[in-house]
C-alpha cells in the first residue's frame, strides 16, 4: 500500500483549464488503498456537476514491481478513456459519459513536470444504485422495472459495439437527470473493467477483470470459454439477471446461490471442475433462489414473463444463458429483453397508476 | 414382522437431493484439486464503510453479496447484527441470508406425532417443489426429488417420466443413474436397473455407479460386470477411500454370497475406512456374521448420523422409543421406501399402537401396492384392532401378490382372526400349521417369531392356555433368538435381556506403540478376534 502525499490528493478548491472547479473529496474509506492509484473528488462547473478522477502515475514508483505497476497504470487508464470516448462518439446514451479528460501541475508544484497528475472527469448524476434502493421510500416496482430496463439497455449499446462491461453492479448503476425521454434514468459507469471484440487491452486474459463478488458462478470454480458469447456477453447476461434479483429481494443473485448451494459444491470447498454435475447443482439453488426468495416479490401482472426473464439471465451454464429464441442463432439476445422490460415496466406504471387513482 | 423383509443389499439409496448433495457419492470428481477462492477484502472493507455512511437495504444488500465467501461471513455477522440492533428496514431476502449467516435456519417442525395416511410434511415439501419447477422445469436434480413423491403418492408412471427426463437433461449425471436404477429396483425391474447401469458409458470409471452396478446383479440374479474392475480400483487405491466405500462393500456382499467370511471381512474393512449410511447400514446388518469392531470413531460418527443403522441398532437393543424415533427420520428421508414401514408397523403392532400402524401400512401400500410384508403387517394389526373382516380382506390381497414364502404368515394371521372370534382350536391349529412350516423349511428365527407372536395372541385373547404358549415361546427364543420375538415377549413383561454379540469383535485397526522411537502408528487390517486396541512394542 502507498501512503505517500500526492498532488492528486491536494486538487480541492482547483479549477481544471475546462473549467471544473474541484470542491469536495470523496471520503476515503477504510477498504480504499493506494493499490487503486486514483483519488475521486466531486467538480462543478456552472449547474453540472461531475465526478473526477485524479491519478497521480508517480505512485507506481512505489510499488514493488513499479515497471508492471506503471505499465498497469496508463494502460488501464488508457483503456478506460479510449473506451468511454468511443461510447460517447456511438452516441450510447445509457453509458455514462466522459466529459473531459486533462493533465494538470498544481501552481505550487511550478513547472514541475515529473508532478503532472492526470483528471478525468466523467458525469456524476444523483448517486447509485444501492443509495436509491432504500425501503424506506418504498421504491415503486415501474421504477425497479425501468433502472432494469436502463441497464439492458446500456448492455445492448455495449454488446452492439462488441464491448462486454463485466462489472455490472449496483453500485456502478448511476442515477442521472433529465434525459430526453423521461425526468431520470440510470445510466452504467465504470467500464474500466471492460473488454473489446477485435482489440486487445488490459483484462483479455483475466479469468474475471470485474468484482469477483458478483462474478457469474463459472468465474468461481474457474471456467473460461474460448466463445465471445459465452464468455462475454454471457457474463453480461448473468450480471442483469443478478441485478433484477437484487432490485426485486435486495440482495444480489451470488448470496442467494451460495445459500442454496451444498456445502460440498460451494467455492473454495468443491474439488473439480465446472462440469455437468455441477451445473445441476447450480441450477437447483438457482430455482430455489427465484422460487423462495424473488418470485413473490414480482408484480402479479407480470409475474410470470419477469420470472422467465431472471431464469433465463442467471442460468448457471454460460453456454444456455440469454433469451432462449436468440440463443437458437447464436445470440445472447440483450435486445429482447430490454424491449420487454420497457413494455412490461409500462404496463406496471399503468397499474401503479391506477391503484393510486 | 421385520424378519419376512427381504434381505438388504447395498443398492443405492435415494434420499432427497439437499442431504445427497452433501454426501461424496454427489461430489465426487476425478479432479481432486480445490479452487482457491477469495474475494476483494478492500471492496468488502468500502462496501462496509459504504453501508456505514448510508445505512439504507440497497447497501446491506451490497454487504450481504459477500457472504459467497465464507471467510468473511463473521464480518458480515457483525453487520448483519448492527443492522437489527438498529432496526433498519431489511427485505425478507435479507433476512433469510442473515439467519443463514447468523445460523438461525428455520427448522422444520418433526412429524413425530403425525401418523395420518396423508404426510402433511410431503404435501409441504410438494409444494415447493412445483414451485421451484415452475421457474425452471430443466430442472434435473428437482426432478429426482419430484419423483420421490410421486412414487411416495403411487404415481409410478408420472415418477418414471420424472426421472427419464432428469436423465435425459443430465444424460452422465451419477445422480440421476443411480436414482433411476433405485426405481426400477421398486418397480421390481431388476434387469433393467441393473441393464442401466451395466451399459452406461460412465460405470466404467465411477467407483459409486461400479458398486451399484455389482449389488444390483446380485438383485438381477446375473453376474457383475465390474467385479474385477472394482477390485483393481480398490487395491490400487484409485479414488479417495470415501468414494471406494460403496464399491468395497458391494465387492463385499459377493464375498458373502460366496460364503467368504474372511474376504468379506477385509473388503468391509476397506469400505468402513471412510464409510457413508449405506455402508454402515450393511455392515451393522451383517454384524453377526462379520464380528467386526464398528465401534471406532470413523464408524460411530456416520452410524450417529444415519437412521437406518441407529433403528437397526435400537431394534437390536430391544430400544423400542429410540428404534421409533429413527425409523421415523428414516421414512421421512426415503417415504417411498417400504423398509422403515415395516418396522414402524411392526412396532406399533407390539405396542398396541393399532390405529399408528394401520395408517402408515396404507401410506407405505400406496407407494407399493404390492409389498408383501406391508400387506402382512396391515392385516396383522387390522386383526388386532378388531376389524377382522377387513384384516381378511387384507390376507386374501397378500394371498394373490405374495409369493408362498408368506403362507405361514397368512395361517399365523389367520390364527389370530379365529382366536379374536373365540375359536381357540382352530387358532391354535393355525398356528401350529404355520409354525411347523417355518420348521420345515428349516427357519428357525421365524419359527421363534411365529411362537412370540402366537403367544402375544394367546394372551390378548385370554387364551385357556396362555401361560403354556408362552413359555413355549421362551423356549423357541432360547434355542433361536431374534430381535421381533425378543421384542415382543419383552412387551409381555418376560425377562429377555438385549442379545449380545457372542463372538468376540474383531478390528479393523490397531494402534502401535513403538517404545524404542516413541511412535505411535495405525495399522489398518482384520484383527484377530478380541485383540486390543493398542499394542506396545518394546
Amino acid at each position: 500500500m502507498s501512503t505517500v502525499s500526492s498532488p492528486a490528493d491536494k486538487l480541492e478548491g482547483v479549477t481544471l483549464a475546462s473549467g471544473w472547479e474541484i470542491q469536495k473529496r470523496f471520503v476515503k474509506q477504510a477498504g480504499e488503498t493506494g493499490g487503486h492509484f486514483g483519488v475521486c473528488y466531486f467538480a462543478i462547473r456552472g449547474d453540472e456537476t461531475a465526478f473526477v478522477k485524479a491519478l497521480d502515475f508517480r505512485r507506481a514508483f512505489h510499488e514493488a514491481d513499479f515497471i508492471t505497476a506503471l505499465n498497469q497504470l496508463t494502460s488501464h487508464v488508457l483503456w478506460e478513456k479510449e473506451l468511454m470516448e468511443f461510447c460517447r462518439s456511438h452516441g450510447m446514451s445509457r453509458i455514462v459519459r466522459l466529459l473531459d479528460y486533462e493533465d494538470l501541475i498544481l501552481p505550487e508544484d511550478g513547472n514541475d513536470q515529473t508532478k503532472k497528475i492526470c483528471c478525468l472527469v466523467f458525469e456524476v448524476g444523483k448517486g447509485d444504485l444501492r443509495r436509491h434502493f432504500d425501503l424506506t421510500q418504498a421504491p415503486k416496482k415501474s421504477w425497479r422495472l425501468r433502472v432494469l430496463r436502463d441497464v439492458a439497455l446500456a448492455l445492448d449499446q455495449l454488446h452492439r459495439r462488441g464491448v462486454a462491461h463485466l462489472d455490472v453492479k449496483p453500485s456502478n448503476v448511476i442515477l442521472v437527470g433529465e434525459l430526453a425521454d423521461r425526468h431520470e434514468a440510470m445510466k452504467l459507469g465504470d467500464l474500466g473493467r471492460s473488454v473489446r471484440k477485435g482489440r486487445s487491452g488490459p483484462f483479455d486474459t483475466a479469468l474475471w477483470p470485474g468484482d469477483l463478488t458478483y462474478a457469474p458462478p463459472e468465474k468461481w470454480y474457474g471456467y473460461q470459454s474460448a466463445q465471445w458469447n459465452d464468455e462475454r456477453e454471457s457474463a453480461d447476461a448473468y450480471l442483469l439477471g443478478s441485478l433484477a434479483v437484487y432490485l426485486f429481494s435486495g440482495v444480489p443473485m451470488n448470496a442467494l446461490l451460495v445459500n442454496e448451494v451444498a456445502d460440498a459444491f460451494r467455492p473454495g470447498i468443491y474439488r473439480g471442475n465446472f462440469d455437468d454435475q455441477l451445473i445441476d447443482v447450480l441450477t437447483q439453488a438457482q430455482a430455489k433462489a427465484i422460487a423462495l426468495h424473488v418470485e413473490d416479490q414480482l408484480p402479479v401482472s407480470s409475474k410470470d414473463e419477469l420470472l422467465a426473464i431472471i431464469t433465463e439471465l442467471t442460468n448457471p451454464n454460460p453456454s444456455k444463458r440469454g433469451n432462449r429464441l436468440a440463443r437458437a442463432q447464436g445470440m445472447i439476445g440483450i435486445d429482447r429483453y430490454h424491449q420487454k422490460l420497457l413494455r412490461i415496466s409500462e404496463r406496471v406504471a399503468l397499474e401503479e397508476r391506477r391503484v393510486n387513482a | 414382522m421385520t424378519a419376512s423383509l427381504p434381505p438388504r443389499r447395498l443398492i443405492p439409496r435415494w434420499r432427497r437431493t439437499a442431504s445427497t448433495l452433501d454426501l461424496p457419492e454427489a461430489s465426487f470428481s476425478a479432479e481432486a484439486s480445490v479452487r482457491v477462492f477469495a474475494l476483494d477484502q478492500d471492496l468488502f472493507a468500502k462496501s462496509i464503510a459504504d453501508w456505514r455512511e448510508t445505512p439504507t437495504a440497497g447497501h446491506l444488500g451490497d454487504v450481504l453479496a459477500f457472504s459467497v465467501d465464507s471467510s468473511l461471513r463473521e464480518d458480515i455477522a457483525t453487520v448483519a447484527r448492527e443492522a437489527l440492533k438498529k432496526s433498519q428496514p431489511i427485505t425478507l431476502a435479507q433476512q433469510a441470508i442473515i439467519s443463514s449467516i447468523l445460523d438461525e435456519r428455520e427448522t422444520t417442525p418433526q412429524e413425530q406425532g403425525n401418523f395420518g395416511i396423508c404426510n402433511p410434511a410431503t404435501r409441504r415439501e410438494v409444494s415447493e417443489l412445483r414451485r421451484v419447477l415452475k421457474v425452471n422445469p430443466s430442472n434435473p436434480l428437482v426432478l429426482l426429488d419430484a419423483a420421490q413423491f410421486q412414487i411416495s403418492a403411487g404415481k409410478h408412471r408420472q415418477a418414471e417420466r420424472s426421472l427419464l427426463t432428469a436423465l435425459s437433461l443430465s444424460p452422465n449425471s451419477r445422480l440421476a443413474l443411480r436414482t433411476l436404477a433405485r426405481f426400477y429396483v421398486h418397480m421390481r425391474r431388476h434387469d433393467e436397473a441393473h441393464r442401466l447401469l451395466s451399459r452406461h458409458a460412465r460405470t466404467p470409471g465411477d467407483p459409486w455407479l461400479m458398486a451399484s452396478e455389482i449389488a444390483l446383479a446380485e438383485i438381477a440374479e446375473t453376474s457383475p460386470h465390474f467385479a474385477s474392475k472394482g477390485q483393481r480400483l480398490i487395491r490400487d487405491k484409485g479414488a479417495q477411500y470415501a468414494d471406494l466405500s460403496e464399491l468395497a462393500g458391494a465387492l463385499a456382499g459377493i464375498e458373502l454370497v460366496n460364503g467368504n467370511v474372511k474376504r468379506a471381512r477385509d473388503m468391509f474393512r476397506v469400505a468402513l475406512r471412510s464409510p457413508n449410511d449405506n455402508v454402515i447400514a450393511q455392515a451393522i446388518t451383517h454384524q453377526r456374521l462379520l464380528a467386526i469392531d464398528l465401534n471406532q470413531p470413523e464408524q460411530r460418527r456416520v452410524a450417529l448420523n444415519a437412521s437406518e443403522a441407529q433403528t437397526l441398532l435400537a431394534w437390536e437393543t430391544l430400544n423400542t422409543s429410540q428404534a421409533e424415533l429413527h425409523a421415523l427420520a428414516w421414512h421421512s428421508e426415503e417415504p417411498f421406501s417400504s423398509r422403515p414401514l415395516q418396522f414402524l408397523t411392526t412396532l406399533y403392532a407390539v405396542q398396541k399402537k393399532y390405529e399408528h400402524g394401520i395408517n402408515l401400512a396404507h401410506r407405505g401400500l400406496i407407494a407399493d401396492p404390492k409389498d408383501s410384508a406391508l400387506l402382512a403387517n396391515l392385516s396383522y394389526l387390522l386383526a388386532n384392532s378388531g376389524k377382522l373382516e377387513l384384516a381378511e380382506t387384507f390376507l386374501r390381497r397378500l394371498v394373490r401378490t405374495a409369493i408362498t414364502d408368506y403362507d405361514p404368515i397368512v395361517l399365523a394371521t389367520s390364527g389370530l382372526i379365529a382366536m379374536k372370534r373365540g375359536a381357540y382350536d382352530v387358532g391354535d391349529e393355525l398356528y401350529q400349521e404355520a409354525i411347523s412350516r417355518f420348521r420345515s423349511r428349516g427357519e428357525l428365527k421365524m419359527e421363534t417369531n411365529c411362537l412370540a407372536y402366537y403367544a402375544k395372541s394367546a394372551v390378548e385373547t385370554a387364551h385357556p392356555n396362555r401361560d403354556l404358549i408362552l413359555k413355549r415361546a421362551m423356549d423357541a427364543y432360547g434355542n433361536a433368538r431374534s430381535s421381533d420375538a425378543a421384542i415382543i415377549l419383552y412387551q409381555l413383561d418376560q425377562q429377555i435381556e438385549p442379545m449380545e454379540q457372542t463372538e468376540p469383535a474383531r478390528r479393523l485397526s490397531q494402534w502401535i506403540l513403538d517404545e524404542k522411537t516413541n511412535t505411535l502408528t495405525q495399522r489398518h487390517g482384520i484383527t484377530k478376534a478380541g485383540a486390543p486396541s493398542l499394542i506396545v512394542k518394546k
